[in-house]
């Protein structure tokens, strides 16, 4: 092969690799966790579609099944956790097969190739097998096979040896094996697919770090390619040792891939094992249609509930306008703080509109705040006034002293001797700390915070607004503070207090901690944002430049930053330092509604925990949080099912059960639908990523939710296996989306429920192929309240208009054309 | 290589594509062995499956983005047949063009 010839196959394969990957999803590490959709490459298909290209190759059946009640009008599938190991029917993943009887390659030899493949992966991302030069895991794992054992009794010292000789580079070797096993070209597409699928949570990694990771990201390299590569290498060993003939690829294509249905494909995979396939039950009903119709009824419910809400008084001038994250545990914590005092509540994307990389003081690794679909523009970063820089450096020394400390204890518990030797050091320190910790789980978090306190000497840092190399100019804060200002519908009557909370999550021992943190912050916690949008917002350049454009702060309001825990139901306010004394009496208001409104929002979600009791509810929730042997510390976003882009004056006073997105939005200021365009192009997408993989993890938990939180092991802190070892598991785990009853997340498509004149939706949504595809698509669905004429109105797939109306008395809908 | 005025013809290849499929190009043009390119994130324009919105607000990954690739004439085949395979299946325009620089070897692996 010459060199332009070599070239053309690298950027036909490269391309081809790509296009194969659309069946894999996205796995983010754990660190920072994101809900996505995991069939989002296909959404230039239609749901149904989709679904159904999807189960060609991953057993996976796209729609929940068996109708089971649970709580009002919710129906979701029944899934016993044993019957996740329900076999697989014959008829689906017909790809898989036909590609695997295609390699002429057994299914012992898949399950063998998927367990040396998925150790070698785990040893190059916890850094066993060395790549020094950061070459990534195909070119580390040429120099570390040749000494593997186990390819030595699986191949033979010449068949190993064959694995270590192949060109330096991944897709040149992809290549080479796939021409020496005789696949034609017009096959290599379904090859990287099967390849690809019969490892589906390394290879979602995989993709993550080839196509959404920066190229100088610090993570390990474990690329596509790599995968594919590896795999390729032994099958063509294998295949050269046997002397087997070669792949029977093309004769394959001609034949009806239905008729060869003997293989039991549970070996062909660890992902394809546990199959949960109910198609014996889908013979009944239509599993789109009870789908579409549970969506109806859930439809009907939110309408009706809306449609009886009184029309909004003029309240009370608020004391305090607090604006919390969109996120569906905002809601109740919204409702509860109207209950309790004058406050005005508005829902915004929880990065407050201000993509920045957040430099905390004394490190050196910025972090992103901001959803992954957008890119950081600027850098904001803590930084010490003068009087404070001595507090400031000690904090740092702090933390030092802790992080070294815990890596040395670490260091020590995980090496093969030192563990022993640590077991019989610290074991009659560590017995006593161990059943504390589990007995008395809130007296061990409090002596733990003190013992930090007394160590780290926390001192709160402002963030710094001076312009330097990254920083915003004074153009682009007031750019940003107006846009912000004019999203979430704050431009007049300005209280004294505002509050801009982000938030996060305490839990303990939870490696899934970030998934409970904010995605509008690529998963982590939000405080950060609202510190830094505070420090813009009370900038007197910035106010004085806001003036010129007719958004008038008074000199006297003062807006501060806070950050909801969700898991503790308590709001942290930062930076209160320069609050006016004036503003004392007020602000100390404002800090007892916040405390009564998480008080009430803790008994209320106190009461939809597994084995909640009477008597001890007030506490439940906190004391769940800091339980390190509790695996269900919150329910997240589970039972998410709208996202409602109104005023408040919709919503306002209604009990949506913590299932909705609230995006604040006053159709009156936005004449040529900006705003509007803005939220349904970036946070409805990722409201639509968080519903899509509650949905997936629900209905496909085999390949889809990363199963029983109980077995996970953390592999090189970017993913978990169940058990010791195999694939990554996808998604989230069964206890974020199930109980003891079953389901207790309700999967349905996302609704999207929005307050504006139709033509103006119509021409967001024309000019911008994202929406048109995931309306169209049916993978959500979009109901208008016009602002015009009141009525409620449903957007067709086709982009036609029909007037709904839910009044009859089973509280189903129905649409009038 | 063709000379003229004191230039070095290369071959410019510009492409559309969805955000998304950014780093996968970018990832095709070190392949084949360009030494760099020209990335224009959220342009707008009409096309076959209709009108494109330009910068989104809070979405980088979901509008269009103009990539330039300027390389030598004998590297360029193997660009566009991966391309082509690229446009087989997803949206966006490829145009490929004459143009001449001034500095070849800054657009030559040594």
């Amino acid at each position: 092969m010459n060199d332009t010839d070599r070239l053309s196959e690298r950027a036909r394969l490269r391309v081809e690799i790509d296009e194969a990957a659309k069946l894999i999803p996205i796995l983010w590490p754990l660190t920072q966790f994101i809900a996505v959709n995991p069939l989002w490459d296909l959404v230039d298909l239609s749901f149904e579609d989709a679904v159904s290209e999807i189960s060609r190759w991953l057993p996976v059946a796209g729609y929940p099944v068996g109708p089971v009640e649970r709580g009002t009008g919710a129906v979701c599938a029944s899934r016993d956790r044993r019957g996740l190991l329900e076999p697989p029917l014959q008829e689906v993943c017909e790809g898989l097969r036909h590609v695997q009887r295609g390699l002429n390659i057994s299914a012992d030899q898949v399950s063998r190739l998927n367990r040396e493949l998925s150790n070698w992966c785990a040893l190059y991302i916890s850094g066993v097998m060395e790549d020094p030069e950061q070459r990534g895991l195909y070119a580390s794992w040429r120099e570390y096979v040749g000494q593997d054992p186990s390819m030595k009794r699986w191949l033979g010292r010449q068949g190993r040896a064959m694995l270590g000789e192949g060109p330096p580079l991944a897709l040149d070797s992809l290549g080479d094996s796939l021409r020496a096993l005789d696949i034609p070209t017009s096959g290599w597409e379904d090859a990287l697919r099967f390849g690809l699928t019969a490892l589906p949570g390394w290879s979602a990694y995989a993709k993550w770090r080839t196509r959404w990771a920066s190229p100088d990201d610090a993570s390990p390299k474990l690329y596509l390619a790599d995968l594919l590569a590896i795999r390729y290498s032994v099958q063509a060993v294998l295949a050269s040792n046997l002397g087997t003939p070669r792949a029977s690829y093309s004769a394959l294509q001609l034949r009806d891939v239905h008729s060869s249905s003997e293989l039991d494909h549970r070996d062909l995979s660890e992902a394809g094992s546990n199959a949960t396939v109910r198609s014996d039950r889908w013979s009944e009903t239509n599993p789109g249609d009870l789908l579409r119709k549970r969506e109806l009824r859930y439809q009907a419910e939110l309408v009706s509930k809306l449609s009886r809400l009184p029309q909004a008084e003029n309240a009370q001038t608020p004391i305090a306008q607090v604006v919390l994250c969109i996120d569906v545990r905002s809601e109740g914590f919204r409702r509860h703080l109207e209950e309790v005092g004058p406050f005005e509540t508005f829902g915004f994307a929880g990065f407050f509109a201000l993509p920045v990389r957040f430099r905390r003081w004394g490190s050196t690794e910025p972090v992103a705040l901001c959803p992954v679909i957008v890119n950081p523009t600027a850098e904001v970063e803590e930084r010490p006034q003068d009087d404070d820089l001595g507090r400031a450096n000690r904090m740092i020394a702090g933390q030092q002293v802790l992080g070294s400390t815990r890596a040395a204890f670490d260091g020590t518990k995980n090496d093969v001797i030192s563990s022993f030797l640590l077991a019989e050091a610290g074991g009659l320190f560590a017995a006593p700390m161990m059943v504390i910790r589990t007995a008395f789980p809130r007296l061990y978090g409090e002596v733990r915070r003190r013992v930090t306190g007394l160590i780290e000497c926390p001192v709160e840092i402002p963030i710094s607004l001076q312009e330097s190399d990254g920083a915003m100019s004074l153009e682009e804060r007031v750019l940003f503070a107006e846009s912000a200002l004019r999203s979430m519908g704050l431009t007049k009557n300005f209280a004294p207090v505002v509050i801009l909370c982000g938030h996060g999550s305490t839990t303990e021992n939870n490696p899934y901690a970030s998934s409970l943190d904010r995605g509008a912050c690529a998963g982590n916690r939000g405080g950060a944002s609202a510190r830094a949008a505070v420090a813009i917002f009370n900038e007197p350049s910035v106010r004085a430049e806001l003036r010129k454009r007719s958004i008038e702060i008074p000199d006297e309001t003062v807006f501060l930053a806070g950050e909801h825990d969700t898991a503790l139901d308590t709001v942290k306010l930062y930076d209160e330092r320069g609050v006016d004394p004036a503003l004392h009496s007020t602000l100390e208001r404002v800090r007892r509604g916040l405390e009564e409104a998480g008080r009430l929002l803790g008994q209320e979600r106190a009461r939809s925990f597994p084995g909640y009791q009477r008597s001890n509810h007030t506490l439940e929730a906190r004391t769940r949080s800091l339980d390190w042997a509790q695996v269900q510390p919150e329910w997240g976003l589970a039972r998410n099912a709208c996202f409602i882009v109104a005023p408040r004056s919709m919503t306002k006073g209604a009990d949506l059960h913590n299932r909705s997105f609230l995006h604040s939005y006053n159709p009156n200021d936005d004449p040529d639908g900006g705003v509007l365009e803005a939220i349904l192009t970036g946070p409805m997408v990722v409201g639509h990523w968080i519903n899509m993989q509650y949905y997936f993890s629900s209905v496909d938990p085999q390949v889809y939710s990363s199963g029983d939180k109980t077995l996970h092991n953390v592999v090189g802190g970017v993913g978990v296996v169940s058990g010791v070892g195999g694939d990554l598991r996808l998604g989230l785990p069964l206890q974020s989306i199930e109980d003891e009853h079953g389901l207790y997340h309700e999967p349905l498509r996302l609704l999207v429920v929005i307050c504006a004149p139709r033509d103006r939706i119509d021409a967001v949504v024309g000019r911008n192929p994202i929406l048109r595809r995931l309306l169209d698509g049916e993978w959500i669905f979009l109901l208008a309240r016009d602002s015009d004429d009141g009525l409620w109105w449903n957007r067709e797939r086709n982009g036609v208009w029909k007037t709904w109306s839910s009044g009859n008395s089973d509280g189903n809908g129905e649409c009038n054309g | 290589m063709d000379e003229h005025w004191g230039l070095t013809q290369m071959v410019k290849v510009e492409v559309v594509v969805n955000g998304d499929d950014v780093s996968l190009i970018s990832n095709l043009f070190s392949d084949v062995g360009a030494t760099g390119f020209t990335a224009v994130p959220n342009v707008s324009g009409l096309g076959h499956s209709g009108f494109h919105q330009g910068r989104l607000a809070f979405n980088d990954r979901s509008g269009l983005a103009l990539l330039t690739v300027v390389l030598a004439k004998e590297l360029a085949g193997s660009l566009i047949a991966g391309l082509r395979e690229h446009f087989a299946t997803r949206s966006g325009v490829m145009m490929v063009s004459d143009t001449w620089v001034s500095r070849p070897e800054y657009f030559q692996q040594s």
